[in-house]
């Protein structure tokens, strides 16, 4: 991976110069960690009115993640899949192709899938997040894990997280999919095993789950 | 270095558009599917990155002056849930479906899908089909261009680099037409098309008076079929008919060997699916006529 994190470059001393941008970016409720970067000179900014981030500047945001607020710095060119793994520790999502085609990096923003490799950290900031970790059940797995378990739907397990928030996402909108619906479904996130067989059925029972409580 | 650029959230369309014209290297950021990958990738370049995300006007689906306005901002899957869009232009909302993934639809603009301008997207070509504008917005004023006049080259449009597009615009069609999107690829979704057609037709009394055929992934724009299309105007519409406009489809796509096909493999799929697409525009005007009456 890791061409972004190569990247990566310490903090920068100066902080965030235009305060303006807090407000914008609706982080209002910014904690203690990014108030010593509000010290910046106002003066070191060209003119343009719109909120401006340097490159390498650290911005504090903040990140709704599975029922929590997060408070963060970030630069602007981080992805929300980089904040989450390499700045929180959050790393049920995965970096595979990290281009938008492999779907090992997919959240949820609200209740639609996303890619988090080929999301700004500092443009989710409006959304309620939700990561693999988030659709547990306290301690226990949660209903589509459960079904993956119970349907053996991956091999070596490296997609299964994507996989499993792919099909939360395709379940709330359509709790009761056919087999084909499922395929179009989960059609953003491949697996390199070919467990697809597996994956189908676990799909279709963690349905069954969502719907009867496990019943059926 | 890629990703080094300075990212910009201007907060109304005045200030995107002094930005776009003030500064240097600049890209619009919208769904960010295409670009943030091509900057990496250095295929773009950027010092300057101008983020739509603030612009709500941006967002809007509404009608407008006898059209269809569909906002820069609006998403792939937002089109596609629009009850209006479903309403006026089903074969637009039904055709959503076979463009990328979900992940990729949640966040790519339909706009973004134009001014990125690669020969093998999928909206440009059942846009150009419908006679769909775009608005581009600048310092220096308004402008709508055809989308049929926008491009230029793979990846190269007549967007000057101080302009943002700000809304496509479907002029609303009779019942008496229809248009149909077809494309081949290489799996059953989330896949590049290999060749792709649409066609839009008007009929009167089975008459064509009205029709477009355009191709995608065949040449290096989507490019409109001129002769096909011209060699149905006037024609009752029938098999022999749309065999003819097929051929001629066939022969007037450009199209390159790669790693999804071969030329000769593109033109047979040419023929095929410009077929198929004319035979479903006709069926479509035959459902939404027979449906008509009784309102």
């Amino acid at each position: 991976m890791k061409k972004k994190e190569c990247k990566q470059k310490s903090p920068p001393e100066t902080g965030v110069s235009r305060r303006d941008f807090l407000s914008a970016a609706g982080a209002g409720t910014l904690g203690i960690a990014a108030a010593g970067t509000l010290v910046g000179s106002e003066t070191a900014i060209a003119e343009p009115a719109a909120d401006l981030i340097e490159a390498t500047q650290l911005v504090p945001i903040t990140l709704h993640i599975n029922e929590r607020e997060h408070n963060l710095l970030v630069e602007p060119r981080w992805s929300l899949l980089f904040v989450l793994r390499e700045k929180l520790g959050m790393t049920a999502a995965k970096p595979g192709c990290e281009r938008g085609e492999c779907g090992s990096c997919t959240v949820l923003m609200g209740d639609q899938t996303r890619y988090s490799c080929m999301t700004l950290a500092l443009e989710a900031t409006h959304a309620e997040i939700t990561t693999l970790e988030g659709l547990m059940d306290g301690e226990d797995l949660g209903p589509v894990q459960e079904a993956f378990v119970e349907c053996d739907g991956y091999q070596c397990g490296y997609c299964t997280p994507g996989q499993v928030v792919a099909v939360e996402g395709m379940l709330r909108a359509n709790p009761d999919p056919s087999i084909e619906e499922i395929r179009l479904g989960v059609s953003g996130n491949l697996c390199r095993c070919g467990a697809y067989p597996n994956i189908f059925k676990a799909a279709k029972r963690a349905g069954e789950i969502k719907r009867t409580g496990g019943e059926s | 270095m890629p990703g080094t650029y300075e990212y910009h959230r201007p907060r109304d369309l005045e200030e995107a558009c002094r930005l776009l014209a003030d500064l240097p290297e600049t890209q619009v950021l919208a769904g960010g599917t295409d670009l943030l990958f091509d900057i990496d990738a250095d295929v773009r370049r950027a010092q300057h990155v101008i983020s739509v995300q603030d612009l709500e006007d941006l967002k809007q689906i509404r009608e407008a002056d006898g059209s269809l306005s569909i906002g820069a901002g609006c998403t792939a899957s937002d089109v596609r849930a629009s009850s209006l869009v479903q309403e006026l232009f089903p074969e637009l909302a039904g055709m959503v479906g076979d463009f990328a993934s979900p992940q990729v639809r949640n966040r790519a603009t339909v706009a973004g899908n134009i001014c990125s301008a690669v020969p093998c997207s999928d909206f440009p070509v059942i846009l150009i089909c419908l006679g769909a504008s775009v608005e581009l917005e600048s310092k220096r004023g308004s402008r709508t261009v055809k989308l049929v006049d926008f491009f230029t080259g793979p990846r190269e449009t007549v967007r000057e680099t101080d302009e943002i597009m700000t809304r496509i615009l479907v002029p609303e069609r009779k019942p008496e037409s229809a248009a149909s999107y077809l494309k081949f690829q290489r799996r059953a979704s989330n896949s590049l098309s290999v060749a792709s057609a649409g066609a839009f037709l008007t009929l009167a009394d089975g008459v064509c008076t009205e029709a477009r055929i355009v191709l995608g992934a065949v040449a290096p724009i989507p490019l409109l079929a001129e002769k096909a299309s011209a060699s149905l105007t006037g024609e009752a519409m029938n098999p022999e008919v749309i065999a003819r406009a097929a051929e001629i489809a066939r022969d007037e796509a450009m199209p390159i060997t790669d790693v999804r096909g071969s030329v000769d493999f593109r033109r047979e799929l040419v023929q095929v699916l410009t077929q198929r697409a004319l035979n479903q525009a006709v069926e479509r005007i035959e459902q939404q006529t027979k449906r008509a009456p009784s309102d």
